[in-house]
């Protein structure tokens, strides 16, 4: 059997209806209306810098309002081809001896602030002579979970990839430049998202600067969820004594997230006076990174221990929640009360884990709680849905078993452990190990307060 | 000649081919079709010097690749997520249609999505292994493991001989790539 003939045959006799649709002229024009609609928001998004580089071409700039610029970047493209927006993102802007000098005021990068519309477009403005010479980059790039890493991407799945432009800076003075590094999200002109801003001196090789997401903002606010948002970086170049350099402003045209809805974002820490509540979204652990790496054995699972804790501010993919609880009382893990090691009493997850438990609960699942002074409690994880426990409201809970032959750890106190979780099939036939946002322990059982007084 | 003379001339040629191809990709017809109408959208959106129709179409099944290795990648995510949804509202009806018509495609139906997107970009498209784990993003390592495994499940479901040749041509190709 020729496999590449029967998939052809396959293919055509099932998709034969589809081909029929495809066909038909009402498919035709509503892809060419899907088309033009398409290239409509695109040039919108891309507007300002198609403006601006088409600007630059025929040697005429105009950045921020009132502003005058002059600038060129590295790769001038020609006057008679229309410049595709993406390819200003990456390609360098540098101040030689023909830039405008500009007396205006130079942009604060770092009052930047959601809500804000900037009418940002980018280029370079020079505020200083002393500024020739000075050349910029910034490539947008992409890293997924696994290490995938795409250039110039124009989409982005939030939950388990990170967006960050690579920047270069030189200057051919001796003297090093102050140098500020702003990243942005814009929905046209209005700023979504704001980073936190980033302090260098130049030159420097390359700066890896994380985006942050729609809807991230230190100051003011912006309603975000899954769409197209152009990404842009705002960079502040001081000199020595203070003066302002030069301001640039790179876009990489828009990209669309998606995925925003199912983050959870940076995880804030515990407070053990006032937990989230039992069930409730802030409730629940979550995860940034899983490796295809430990089994659950008992060596397998005290090295998952070892697998490390990722950086949540960039370089980690956006956590996603996991059915565990980031708070767990003592007496649930060990019963009613600290001295009756009865093992595991339900612990609830709410009545929306079950997507989450499906995902972590096909096989067996060990839970595993790491101190900094280097010992492990080895817990079995199993989830059920329930509707018989007098004290807790319908839904799905986890239970967790002290594995004792395990660890050797004894019973573990509060306070504030590392942990992982390895469970079962993370690819077919294949576990692995999930790291989780850290876990606290709390004694007692306070979310059913007459118990733990009891 | 127009974008529009050019979109229509393309969808008069190879609507068969690119239905085909979806289907093939997704296992579904409603995700095949999908899938060739984003990826034509996708390439037509952008401004392209695209001589004639047989270029189209090769920018067209390049986007379908690049947008189904990237769903099927999300969409992993959402089978975590979201288990049960994605598969469930698509295999059963497809399989039990594709159960009716021929061994292969309920052969295929067994395979989980990137041992299909592998056996399809490897025996339709005549990828290289290589390539194969270039556009899915994965170690050709990997790449082989799914179509070894690919190669039993579909040798079981059609007959433990039947893809012996293929067999043979992967252990060729691995030594090539």
């Amino acid at each position: 059997m020729n496999l590449h003939d029967e998939l052809g045959r396959h293919g055509a006799d099932a998709a034969a209806e589809s081909a029929r649709s495809l066909g038909s002229v009402d498919v035709r024009d509503a892809l060419g209306a899907r088309v033009r609609r398409g290239r409509r928001r695109r040039a919108a998004g891309g507007a300002g810098v198609v403006a601006a580089v088409a600007l630059v071409a025929v040697g005429v700039w105009s950045v921020l309002p009132g502003v005058p610029m002059d600038a060129h970047p590295v790769a001038t493209p020609s006057a008679s081809t229309p410049p595709d927006p993406r390819s200003a993102d990456g390609a360098g802007l540098v101040i030689d001896e023909e830039t405008a000098i500009s007396d205006d005021a130079a942009l604060d990068v770092t009052a930047l602030r959601c809500g804000d519309a900037t009418g940002l477009v980018s280029g370079v403005t020079a505020h200083d002579e002393r500024a020739v010479g000075l050349q910029a980059t910034a490539q947008l790039g992409k890293r997924a979970d696994d290490g995938t890493i795409v250039e110039r991407p124009d989409s982005v799945w939030a939950g388990y990839e990170v967006l960050y432009f690579d920047t270069t800076l030189t200057w051919g003075a001796d003297e090093d430049l102050t140098v500020t590094l702003v990243p942005l999200l814009l929905d046209q002109d209005d700023v979504v998202a704001v980073g936190e801003p980033v302090d260098a001196r130049s030159p420097f090789s390359w700066d890896r600067i994380h985006m942050p997401l729609p809807g991230d903002c230190a100051t003011g606010a912006a309603a975000a969820g899954d769409g197209e948002y152009i990404a842009a970086l705002a960079v502040a170049t001081d000199l020595p004594n203070g003066d302002p350099a030069a301001r640039f402003v790179f876009s990489a045209g828009p990209v669309e997230y998606t995925g925003l809805d199912v983050t959870v974002g940076e995880p804030e820490p515990i407070d053990p006076a006032n937990p989230p509540e039992l069930g409730s979204s802030g409730y629940l652990a979550a995860t940034a990174v899983t490796q295809l790496t430990g089994d659950l054995s008992c060596t397998g699972s005290l090295a998952a221990a070892e697998v490390p804790e990722p950086d949540y501010s960039g370089e980690a993919s956006n956590p996603v929640p996991v059915p565990l609880p980031r708070w767990i009382e003592t007496g649930r893990l060990y019963g009613y009360g600290d001295d009756a090691l009865i093992g595991g009493y339900p612990i609830p997850l709410g009545t929306d884990a079950a997507a989450l438990v499906d995902q972590y609960g096909k096989g067996p699942a060990r839970l595993v709680l790491s101190s900094d002074a280097g010992d492990a409690w080895v817990f079995d994880v199993s989830w059920s849905e329930r509707d018989d426990l007098p004290h807790d409201a319908p839904g799905w809970f986890v239970e967790l078993n002290q594995v004792w032959d395990c660890g050797g750890a004894g019973i573990i106190e509060p306070g504030d452990y590392q942990a992982r979780l390895v469970h079962s099939d993370v690819e077919p036939g294949q576990p692995g190990t999930a790291v989780l946002t850290p876990v606290t322990i709390v004694s007692g059982v306070p979310s059913i307060p007459e118990l733990d007084e009891g | 000649m127009t974008d529009d003379d050019l979109l229509g001339e393309l969808l008069g040629r190879a609507s068969t081919r690119l239905a085909a191809y979806g289907y093939l990709l997704t296992g579904s017809q409603h995700a095949g079709e999908d899938l060739v109408q984003d990826a034509i959208v996708k390439v037509f959106v952008r401004k392209r010097r695209i001589p004639n129709a047989a270029a189209a179409e090769g920018y067209v099944r390049a986007a379908m690749r690049s947008l189904h290795v990237d769903r099927m990648r999300r969409e992993t995510v959402w089978r975590r997520l979201a288990p049960g949804q994605v598969v469930r509202d698509e295999v059963p009806d497809q399989t039990e249609r594709i159960a009716t018509a021929d061994a292969v495609g309920r052969a295929l139906a067994t395979l989980s999505p990137r041992q299909r997107t592998a056996v399809v970009l490897r025996y339709y498209d005549d990828l290289t292994v290589a390539d194969v784990a270039h556009q899915m993003r994965l170690a050709t390592g990997t790449v082989k493991r799914y179509l070894s495994d690919a190669l039993d499940r579909l040798a079981v479901e059609v007959g433990a001989d039947v893809f012996d040749a293929e067999r043979i041509a992967v252990v060729e190709t691995e030594g090539r790539s």
